[in-house]
């Protein structure tokens, strides 16, 4: 997979000079001006998310969308915001999580969600294989009931996987007897959450977890190859 | 080389597009749904990738033209779209579209592959 993303900091550099001198001519800005922005700005909204920088459009949406008086001081946040991106800033880490259940999916990506955390989600044995086969993850979450494979199997393909050596594995699993425990110590896992299992301790377990992965120096900011 | 035609009005996307697809196609490129279909029948490429949020006349709008126009109605059609709703995929394919790759291209592969795949599929039938 060619990384795109040069690409697209080429194009935003050209952004940040439009924006610059709509806003440099001084406030408060005109009504050419302002149009000018929420025309930067829309453009940017639709290509930020396509090229996997959804904090642009997100930013370029605030200024599209702001009422006059605030379109001059959300362009200025979408500037740093650009910037952040012209400068590459730290490569954020990439966290996978596995489950099949869409709503279990949903809720942690939500708490999961953080500054510097690229997150991926797999709902299959399949999917799981071949993003782990991409490699630069700093940290799986892993569902053991899969229906197309078997959480224990994947578990050992990690560990089997030199790129993982160090790579925490949280596992959750609605499997709570001491030998299901046991089986995921033995396989490597981290830690383990019963299912129905508490979000924040989940998301307080990621968090330690990275900083204990940053602090070793491995699969931080790793990209992740096809 | 063969050629595809590309209707997105974000420079920036085609941009994107260009650079994922010009090694492998020759690629008309159009900012707008009007100006689409006119060269789409002046020049008909052999397939079209096409945004579905365009200003004035959408993508969906500009599938129907094309559908309805027999010269050029059985050109696979591609849905690029940021719209990532359960069902969506049904409901792009039902209204007729050949296929449906979703925002963020940040895997070229996949568009890569749908638009293989549809090329193929056309030169079996051929």
């Amino acid at each position: 997979m060619t990384d795109l993303k040069p690409l697209y900091r080429q194009a935003v550099v050209v952004r940040i000079a439009e924006i610059h001198a709509a806003l440099d001519a001084g406030e408060p800005v005109s009504a050419a001006r302002e149009q000018a922005l929420r025309s930067i700005a829309h453009s940017l909204r639709g290509s930020g998310g396509t090229y996997g920088f959804p904090e642009v459009s997100t930013a370029a949406g605030a200024v599209e969308d702001a009422p006059s008086h605030d379109v001059a001081a959300n362009a200025r946040e979408l500037l740093l915001v650009l910037d952040r991106i012209v400068s590459g800033g730290p490569k954020p880490v990439n966290v996978l999580i596995v489950d099949d259940d869409p709503e279990i999916l949903l809720l942690l990506t939500t708490v999961l969600s953080g500054d510097g955390r690229q997150l991926h989600t797999a709902n299959s044995g399949a999917s799981a294989m071949l993003q782990f086969d991409r490699g630069g993850f700093a940290l799986v979450v892993l569902d053991l009931m899969l229906p197309d494979a078997d959480g224990f199997d994947l578990l050992e393909r990690i560990r089997h996987d030199s790129r993982y050596d160090n790579t925490p594995v949280l596992v959750l699993s609605a499997k709570t007897t001491a030998a299901t425990k046991e089986k995921c110590e033995k396989l490597g896992a981290t830690a383990f959450f019963e299912k129905p299992f508490d979000p924040d301790a989940v998301a307080a377990a990621v968090v330690a977890q990275l900083v204990r992965a940053a602090d070793i120096g491995d699969g931080i900011g790793d990209d992740i190859d096809a | 080389m063969t050629r595809i035609a590309l209707v997105e009005d974000n420079p920036d996307n085609r941009l994107l597009v260009h650079a994922i697809l010009e090694d492998l196609f020759e690629i008309d490129e159009y900012a707008g749904g009007a100006e689409a279909l006119v060269g789409i029948r002046t020049h008909p490429p052999a397939l079209v990738l096409l945004d579905i949020s365009l200003p004035v006349m959408d993508g969906t709008e500009v599938l129907r033209h094309l559908r309805a126009d027999a010269d050029i109605a059985s050109l696979p059609v591609i849905a690029l779209t940021a719209h990532a709703m359960a069902g969506d995929r049904e409901r792009y394919l039902d209204m007729g579209f050949d296929a449906y790759v979703t925002k963020p291209i940040v895997d070229e592969t996949i568009l890569i592959g749908e638009i293989n795949r549809l090329l193929d599929g056309n030169r079996e039938t051929v």
